[in-house]
């Protein structure tokens, strides 16, 4: 009986968790498809300002370059949050590894820097407003603390 | 005679400390770029990032391949140890040689442990039994009577080829039950020699609480099992440890060393909780020192080990469920 309701209570948090990934990853597409937009209609290639070198330099980055990048860093986040939403749906019903777990927000935590400064860099760069880009950083950053949330109180 | 292997586990290799701290150091490094430069919009530093949670990644995965391998061998490790115990209860007492004990080797290490903490608990009971216990419905109620030690090895034969039949089809309560009879009759046995109870938290109630566990378990009340678990350690706790009875310890022992091999065999199911510390060489090192002190009669000691490790107790429903 105990571990029947267990079980419904971990269905219905994972069915949550599933739920929220879906409505706002419509938000973060939508964002995602004016940023693109925006770096499509770009031409130039990215200058980065090193001040701190004596004398100053200014590093040239071809767009697509920068394009590329921003992609192999976009899947490294898609690989790590789909394996760490994996194993957070385990913490419902009670089935983790910690040391899975562990590992599994490391990476992520790390392809979510790398994917917040490689947005902003391109951001900056070509000139996107600021509301605009905090949007996004900020609908980044909170995704997993909401599913997080849901698993552990939903 | 058995003895623990003393060289201890395998040494966690240096690279794993360098490679953590190398992970700490990076990831810190880059978050706090990361912030540094988005407040100062400084595109430089923010380029910083990219070399940097780069390292930190290539370093988690190198950390996890080294630690996975590390903690394979400390496994083998384990293995070894309760193979030793085995075989030496197997050598003593020559009764023992009768025992079903091929049974363990089709169902994997655990069970292999499981039957050497039954071994370890009765060992020193059948070496020194002179009487034979006869109880019906296999000890679970309180029927008993003492009788001469000709047949003593046909009851405690059979239980153990009951155990060993419930590990292999992996039921746990059925095997636990099985661990609560050898109790039982190991408890009883010191009764019969000295035909009186010694302690306030008398064989009885200790029978009857390891009982009612057991009993909740195999119902999956998994509340009242917790509640009676408890209610023995704390009874056990009461009595003054180092006075128990010989056999009580042993029972104890034999309880503790199967959780704890339950707990390593959860791993399989993904119930372990143990982050990134390794089980298997904690459990190596506490099997070994309670095997120790045990034989020295220190019973201080192996109280506190097992009483210092009794924290995990409510994780057995975990594992059930």
């Amino acid at each position: 009986m105990a571990s029947s309701r267990i079980e419904a209570l971990a269905n219905r948090r994972t069915n949550l968790a599933d739920w929220i990934t879906a409505i706002l990853s419509i938000f973060w597409s939508v964002w995602w498809g004016f940023f693109f937009g925006k770096v499509i209609e770009y031409k130039n290639s990215v200058i980065i300002p090193v001040p701190y070198l004596n004398p100053p330099y200014s590093l040239e980055i071809p767009l697509i370059t920068l394009v590329i990048i921003n992609l192999v860093i976009c899947g490294y986040f898609a690989s790590s949050y789909v394996h760490w939403l994996w194993n957070a749906q385990k913490v419902a019903y009670r089935s983790f590894l910690v040391k899975d777990l562990i590992n599994g927000s490391i990476h992520l935590w790390i392809s979510i820097i790398l994917l917040l400064s490689s947005v902003t860099m391109m951001g900056w760069a070509i000139g996107i407003p600021d509301p605009m880009l905090f949007y996004g950083l900020i609908l980044t950053i909170i995704w997993p603390l909401i599913v997080l949330m849901t698993i552990w109180r939903g | 005679m058995f003895s623990p292997n003393r060289k201890g586990v395998i040494r966690e290799s240096p690279y794993i400390i360098i490679i953590r701290i190398l992970i700490l150091i990076t990831i810190t490094l880059s978050s706090a770029l990361f912030v540094y430069g988005f407040i100062k919009r400084e595109l430089s530093l923010l380029l910083l990032v990219f070399p940097l949670s780069l390292t930190s990644s290539v370093s988690l995965i190198i950390y996890q391949r080294i630690k996975g391998a590390y903690i394979k061998k400390n496994k083998q490790k384990l293995v070894e140890i309760i193979r030793n115990a085995a075989s030496f209860l197997e050598k003593k007492p020559p009764q023992l040689t009768k025992y079903d004990i091929t049974l363990s080797s089709k169902t994997g290490f655990v069970w292999e442990g499981v039957i050497s903490s039954f071994l370890i608990s009765t060992a020193h009971f059948l070496n020194h039994s002179r009487y034979l216990i006869i109880s019906e419905d296999h000890g679970r109620n309180k029927t008993w009577s003492c009788e001469p030690e000709s047949s003593i090895l046909i009851d405690v034969a059979s239980i153990t080829r009951k155990m060993a039949n419930a590990l292999s089809e992996d039921d746990t309560v059925q095997t636990f039950l099985s661990i609560g009879e050898l109790y039982a009759l190991s408890l009883q046995n010191r009764r019969c020699l000295e035909n009186k109870t010694i302690i306030k938290y008398s064989d009885e109630s200790f029978i009857d609480d390891i009982s009612k566990i057991s009993t909740s378990l195999k119902q999956r009340n998994l509340f009242e099992a917790d509640l009676f678990q408890e209610r023995l350690i704390e009874n056990l706790k009461q009595e003054n440890p180092p006075k128990m009875t010989i056999y009580k310890w042993q029972a104890l022992i034999a309880y503790w060393i199967w959780l704890r091999l339950s707990l390593l065999n959860s791993i399989k199911k993904g119930f372990y909780f143990a982050g990134w510390s390794d089980p298997y060489s904690i459990l190596y090192r506490q099997i070994d020192a309670i095997i120790r002190y045990f034989k020295n009669e220190d019973w201080l000691e192996v109280s506190e080990i097992i009483y210092g490790s009794f924290d995990w107790r409510t994780w057995i429903p975990r594992i059930l469920v």
